[in-house]
């Protein structure tokens, strides 16, 4: 593949160019009720070409492997219609890594025949069947695994072969009305995703049993203690999205010009890692090639530096954080996180909830928006529990939390000392998405709005 | 094609096969500079075998793989469940507008030129934060062993500008697969939003609420369209699951599955598993008439195909899709008469309850009105309301809005905004 990619280097007319390509197999299972409703397989490739032509960039996708030196051309093409209106781009220094990557799994996708992925699959699913108020239930696996690569015209050739496989387990509840329960795993995994998963499995059937039981939460502000999967979300969609140094270059985040400021209580830190084994958000090398890293956004509630590519570096005087990165090579690399999540504290649950009085305990997630221009969020969960005199009581569903980051950041009064991480989702920017995840501690807000 | 659906057939009892190609044109601002200049080209294809009422399926974008994808199928297929399922027969089609020749013709300097309209409309009240044009070609081919045989050359333009006056950002799109001409304007329309909603204040407001027809739009398409699907309904996940002949909605109001508008976005001559596609009253005058089915949900619930067997392209199996939603009406009036709380953007609209119709939105730009006329704008306040209750009693406008794939006119209803 690298050898193919080449051909796009002899280009002429660019002062740079970098080419990149991914040939993806897939394996998909999904299992509705007790019948195995969908099997698919199938592989795709594609790539894209991206070039600087005097400052200005053009960038040409296709999928055709004879059409390399065709499409980067297009690209020159293009680069050069965007004459004086086009932004002028300049890339910060980066090492040209010469590397080759295969990713370790116990089964390889590849070892393990389809028929036993099915059966096991559907072995799985018969574990969410708790009740007859389980209504129905769906059960997917998907496995993806290939090959990619990355050349540059400034010598980089980098050569991986990703492994990933996903498990998500839905269980419709059924009382007066319709609840739905979802959860999954995904990672740098092979088929043994589905091995010892029947808790899982069991967990969500349980919370979709809890919704039948459950309450509209109280309105208005209150304490909250927010479990580590509502955290996670915190720290992506409200300080992530603001620290991505596009938004701060564009003027579309809250964050601009508050490094070295105080933007959370002492009790915050945030992290983005992009370098933890099996985590959905990891890699090697981003998608200009650049090493993954691990960044301290927020230490002791200061923020401490934004998420580059090569272009933002340059602007902002800075070296990349290697977090460039596109839903495929035929994207256009964007500033994304990686692996984003709260550190830990020291506190118990049951230290946490103490003195609480009358609040919200916060599960899971549903959706969330934020306004990084703003600092405005909107978090919906799950589901909940009412806290009364410090303790969990009724549950509750259609939790939304609702405010403005910073100063919900510098409402956080104490973190918890169990962490959990590695929550797999795919993050929307521009259209495209991006396998990530998120985590933390449980935490303790002193108030926020809670809405529903 | 006819050949690898030979192959297919020496192993499977029929086989299908779907093909796609398309070339896009893309040009981005951010701020007041193009960002992005993108070309792409793509050609997939997505193969359906049955092998004794099983569906198998798989995909490829190198013709090498072509026989290899058939295999796979196959193989899918022995693992499935047995539904007695077989592929759509032979028909005819009619021919609908979805070609437009002139956007074939917008070359790298063309869209940069478009863009920059954009923009320049956009100053005429506010400056530019971001914007896109993009123009596709798009050829759909489908090919099954039961004599189906239609392909589709497709044209679509998207417009979008992002305006920023103060702090405040607004935007404005259309889409169509015709050329939208009027680029300038879509800038100016964002502009004149971003700076009608400087000085916004919160709002608390029990009473009349207008809600604009791209607001519309997105609720109807967050819990109706989920609801009116055929294999939602079968399965018992749909609040309208029972409902085929009762009201669900004011007697003023139809709502309709639409494939034939000219230029609409949703317009095409046949589904992706090339069945032809209809015009559909899914609810008429408040009666819940019928629910939209590909041929898999047709089959498992004994209904007629309504021809809405859609891709997400050629990696995907096919689901079930809308075409273009049309909400009509049989009595009108001029909703902005009286006073009110007009609400022009929301967001979040993931939050929205897609099962029972609950939700609590932001307001991003919504304006009081009276008799026509805007007073004072709003934001940093929350619609509260539900979906389903509201199409129960509601009045429609006299004017309809087309906003890409949806036509309906804005909507007034006794609801409440509460202040954050």
């Amino acid at each position: 593949m690298l050898d193919e990619l080449r051909a796009a280097l002899s280009v002429k007319g660019a002062e740079f160019i970098e080419a990149r390509a991914a040939s993806v197999w897939t394996n998909d299972v999904l299992i509705r009720d007790n019948e195995v409703e969908r099997v698919k397989s199938g592989n795709s490739t594609a790539y894209g070409v991206r070039v600087l032509v005097k400052g200005s960039w053009g960038f040409a996708a296709g999928n055709d492997m004879n059409r390399m030196r065709d499409i980067a051309e297009a690209a020159v093409k293009l680069a050069k219609a965007g004459g004086r209106d086009a932004l002028k781009t300049e890339l910060a220094e980066a090492e040209a890594k010469q590397d080759r990557i295969k990713t370790k799994v116990r089964k390889h996708p590849l070892d393990v025949a389809l028929e036993d992925k099915v059966k096991a699959l559907k072995e799985l699913a018969g574990y969410g069947r708790i009740s007859k108020k389980i209504l129905t239930v769906d059960a997917q696996y998907i496995d993806a695994y290939g090959v990619n690569a990355y050349v540059n015209s400034e010598g980089a050739a980098i050569q991986q072969e990703p492994v990933n496989a996903f498990l998500l387990f839905s269980a419709y509840s059924k009382g007066e009305e319709l609840f739905r329960a979802n959860d999954r795993v995904a990672g740098h995994y092979g088929v043994e995703v589905l091995e010892g998963k029947e808790g899982f499995v069991e967990n969500v059937s349980k919370n979709a049993l809890l919704l039948l039981k459950s309450k509209l939460p109280p309105k208005g502000e209150m304490p909250v203690v927010i479990d580590p999967k509502m955290a996670g979300v915190f720290a992506h969609e409200a300080i992530g999205h603001a620290c991505e140094a596009d938004s701060v270059i564009n003027q579309r985040s809250i964050l601009e010009k508050k490094i070295g400021m105080q933007v959370g209580s002492e009790h915050v830190t945030i992290i983005d890692d992009a370098t933890i084994p099996k985590f959905f958000g990891s890699y090697h090398y981003d998608a200009e090639g650049v090493p993954a890293q691990k960044k301290i956004l927020v230490e002791k509630g200061v923020l401490k530096q934004f998420l580059h590519n090569r272009e933002t570096a340059k602007r902002l005087g800075t070296r990349s954080t290697g977090n460039a990165r596109s839903q495929s090579p035929t994207e256009f690399p964007l500033v994304r996180m990686s692996n984003t999540f709260f550190d830990k504290g020291d506190r118990s649950i049951e230290e946490l909830l103490e003195g609480m009085g009358r609040g919200v305990f916060v599960s899971g997630m549903k959706g969330g928006v934020t306004e990084p221009n703003t600092g405005y969020f909107q978090f919906a969960a799950e589901y909940g529990h009412l806290i009364e005199n410090g303790e969990k009581t009724a549950p509750l569903r259609d939790i939304t939390l609702v405010g403005n980051i910073v100063k919900t950041l510098k409402n956080v009064e104490a973190l918890g000392k169990e962490w959990s991480g590695g929550h797999p989702g795919f993050c929307g920017k521009a259209g495209q998405s991006v396998p990530v995840s998120d985590g933390g501690p449980h935490i303790r807000i002193g108030k926020v709005l809670v809405g529903g | 094609m006819d050949e690898l659906i030979k192959y297919a057939l020496k192993k499977a009892d029929e086989a299908e096969v779907y093909e796609c190609s398309g070339n896009a044109l893309l040009a981005r601002n951010s701020l007041s500079k193009i960002e992005t200049l993108k070309r792409e080209e793509e050609w997939g294809a997505g193969v359906r075998v049955v092998v004794g009422g099983r569906a198998g399926y798989s995909y490829y974008n190198n013709p090498a793989q072509a026989r290899n994808a058939i295999d796979a199928a196959v193989k899918s297929a022995r693992l499935s469940h047995n539904e007695g399922y077989s592929l759509p027969r032979k028909a005819g089609y009619e021919r609908r507008d979805v070609f437009d020749k002139r956007v074939c013709g917008i070359d790298e300097e063309g869209i940069v030129e478009m863009l920059l309209d954009t923009m320049t409309g956009v100053r005429r009240f506010a400056s530019p934060s971001q914007g896109e044009v993009g123009v596709e070609v798009v050829t759909v081919r489908i090919t099954n062993s039961n004599g189906v045989h239609h392909e589709e050359q497709q044209t679509r333009m998207t417009a979008y500008a992002a305006a920023k006056r103060k702090d405040v950002i607004a935007q404005h799109w259309e889409a169509s697969r015709k050329l939208v001409e009027n680029v300038a304007d879509i800038g100016t329309r964002a502009g004149e939003t971003a700076m009608n909603g400087v000085g916004a204040g919160k709002l608390s407001h029990t009473g009349k609420i207008v809600i604009d027809p791209e607001v519309l739009g997105v609720l109807i398409e967050e819990t109706v369209i989920p609801a009116i699907n055929g294999e939602n309904a079968r399965r018992g996940k749909s609040p309208w699951a029972q409902d085929i002949g009762k009201r669900v909605a004011t007697e003023k109001l139809s709502i309709l599955d639409d494939p034939t508008i000219p230029w609409s976005v949703g317009t095409t001559a046949a589904d992706d598993e090339g069945v032809p596609t209809q015009k559909k009253v899914l609810v008429e005058n408040g009666v819940l008439k019928q629910f939209l089915h590909n041929s898999k949900s047709a089959n498992l619930a004994g209904a007629s195909n309504t021809g809405n067997g859609f891709r997400q392209g050629f990696t995907e199996a096919p689901s079930i899709s809308s075409t273009n939603t049309v909400i009509s009406a049989t009595e009108r009036e001029d909703v902005f008469e009286g006073r009110g709380a007009y609400i022009k953007e929301l967001m979040g609209y993931h939050n929205i309850n897609g099962v029972t119709g609950d939700f609590a939105l932001d307001v991003v730009h919504g304006f009081m009105f009276k008799d026509g006329e805007a007073i004072k704008p709003f934001r940093g306040s929350l619609l509260v309301g539900n979906v389903f209750s509201i199409i129960k009693d509601c009045a429609l406008h006299e004017k309809d809005e087309h906003r890409g794939d949806f036509i309906g006119p804005a909507i007034a209803f006794n609801g409440r905004v509460v202040s954050k």
